[in-house]
């Protein structure tokens, strides 16, 4: 079995309001795939469903295998909620998360905990929100997992920390690693990635490597825009939520 | 996985959401305990004592116990005396659900917890605490409940001893 | 090691061709010279915030075009020689006259005026800017 994160069919409903209309899609190993959609397209949802914090119909596997305890530690998330201990400082959150997940990457955490200049010994509390994105971000790339979620990672961080994420991120992640990262800062990390996926009202309505874009000569908002446009839906509306700029 | 534990601060403190001090909740349930057990001492010394006082007569200077006199039942003597572990055992299972709540408080450390390899830790963390202190404060309440009986059925005179006092404690703790 | 500090990314242009054209110039100004290492893929895509995947391809396509190899570990090497050097100084020679031609006729310029412009800048008379 290749390695793989597959989702078939997955369906989420709250009440009579459907969050995930039937999701197909397929994560090889090694991919940067960028997740875009309006808000409450599905998002976050969907990445919910990967470790079992919502229930929902379908599948999600792991090389062909459900994710269970067992497999659960090749999976790490990032949270613009964060999951952090806002009492515990950095290298705290090191001893614990070298406890629980034995593939932590202590080496890593220590270069990346320097490289941000985040102080080690202080509770998370205490910390502006860039630091506590930047600490969510590198709890979930030092853990050691084969797949890395990030749901809106960089909500508050200012463009010169996201640009030296970006480039830190490039530099450290190994050909077994896979990111999806799901994010509104669409022209931002146009580059970064190599494949984007749209989702639109719980459907994926958009899937494209960003080689294929280039090739094309379109940018990502092109992509975006077409797609939406294609689906005949209220292009103003979700392009201002997806942006937060004015159509022009 | 190989913990170095060299106190009960430290066992503790992995039976305790990351975060919460160990030390403080040992110091809150030591403390808990002592009251209750202070209050049960001390209410029940007081309500027997005034109880068996109740079977004495004073006459002419000299305490004399009055022959017709009965013993107050068991259950009314002992009526609050174990007032206190049943309050610490409340606190204790708030306490429990607050925990839980301190996963979701300032962060959703819960989405940490529930990615662990091991699916248990999240309720240990919770739960440990709680529900050990609840199942001493029970064992308390038995012990003490055993204690205070013991000392009513010694020490009152026996002939103001109105018999059938367990069975009737008994009863009226079940179907009251 | 070729150093890509002078890289500026532009818009519009597919990364990986900007890359190759790069190192193509690189190569013909004769500041890269034979067997000279690349950064890594891993190296210049964080240098320059790129996916992999783009360094990939270009790499791949200066592979194929015969500039550069790939050598144990996560080395490449230039490949070059006069032939090769001349052909990429041909190759981008042509392609910026080409483009200056094309904006020549454009603006309805004839060749004779095309020539005496190039002939002035040439000289270093000025001209328009």
């Amino acid at each position: 079995m290749s390695a793989m994160l597959e989702f078939k069919q997955v369906v989420k409903q709250y009440g009579n309001k459907t969050a995930l209309d039937g999701v197909n899609l397929q994560i090889p190993q090694g991919e940067i795939v960028g997740l875009f959609g309006e808000n409450g397209a599905g998002k976050t949802t969907l990445m919910k469903c990967v470790f079992g914090f919502l229930p929902y119909h379908g599948t999600i596997t792991l090389d062909g295998e459900p994710i269970t305890p067992k497999n659960i530690t090749r999976l790490s998330f990032a949270t613009c909620e964060h999951s952090f201990f806002p009492n515990l400082s950095p290298e705290s959150h090191r001893q614990f998360y070298q406890e629980h997940f034995p593939t932590f990457r202590d080496k890593r955490f220590r270069a990346l905990l320097d490289f941000f200049e985040l102080p080690a010994h202080k509770p998370a509390r205490t910390f502006s929100t860039g630091q506590k994105n930047q600490l969510e971000v590198i709890l979930a790339l030092s853990q050691g997992a084969d797949y890395i979620l990030m749901d809106e990672p960089f909500a508050g961080n200012d463009v010169f920390n996201r640009e030296d994420f970006y480039r830190v991120l490039l530099g450290i992640l190994e050909p077994s690693e896979t990111v999806l990262l799901s994010t509104h800062l669409l022209e931002e990390v146009e580059h970064f990635i190599g494949r984007a996926v749209l989702l639109q009202k719980g459907k994926l309505v958009g899937d494209v490597t960003t080689l294929e874009l280039e090739e094309q000569g379109k940018t990502l908002m092109d992509f975006v825009k077409e797609t939406y446009r294609y689906k005949a839906d209220r292009v103003v509306r979700a392009l201002k939520d997806l942006t937060g700029e004015e159509e022009p | 996985m190989y913990r170095s534990v060299h106190t009960f601060e430290e066992w503790l403190a992995f039976r305790l959401p990351p975060g919460i001090s160990a030390k403080q909740e040992r110091s809150v349930l030591i403390t808990g305990l002592a009251l209750s057990i202070g209050w049960a001492a001390l209410s029940y010394l007081y309500t027997y004592t005034m109880a068996v006082s109740r079977l004495y007569l004073t006459m002419n200077g000299q305490r004399i116990l009055d022959p017709t006199a009965r013993m107050a039942d068991f259950g009314q003597v002992f009526r609050f005396t174990t007032a206190g572990y049943l309050i610490l055992a409340v606190w204790l299972l708030t306490r429990g659900f607050w925990f839980q709540a301190y996963h979701r408080q300032g962060s959703m450390s819960i989405y940490l917890m529930r990615r662990l390899p091991d699916p248990r830790e999240y309720t240990r963390r919770c739960w440990t605490v709680p529900l050990a202190g609840i199942g001493g404060c029970l064992v308390l309440t038995v012990v003490t409940t055993a204690l205070c009986y013991l000392i009513y059925v010694k020490c009152t005179p026996a002939s103001c001893l109105v018999p059938g006092q367990w069975t009737r404690f008994w009863s009226a703790l079940v179907g009251g | 090691m070729l150093a890509f500090d002078a890289f500026r990314m532009e818009e519009g242009v597919p990364i990986y061709l900007q890359i190759m054209r790069f190192v193509e110039r690189s190569v013909a100004a004769g500041t890269a010279r034979d067997q000279e290492e690349l950064p890594s893929r891993r190296t210049l895509s964080a240098l320059l915030g790129v996916n992999p995947n783009t360094v990939q391809k270009a790499y791949r396509l200066l592979e194929e075009e015969g500039l550069m190899e790939s050598r144990s570990g996560a080395k490449s090497v230039l490949t070059l020689n006069e032939r090769k050097v001349r052909d990429v100084r041909t190759k981008l020679l042509e392609g910026e006259a080409a483009v200056l031609v094309a904006a020549l006729k454009e603006t309805g310029a004839s060749k004779e005026e095309a020539l005496a412009l190039v002939e002035r800048l040439w000289d270093g008379k000025g001209g328009e800017s």
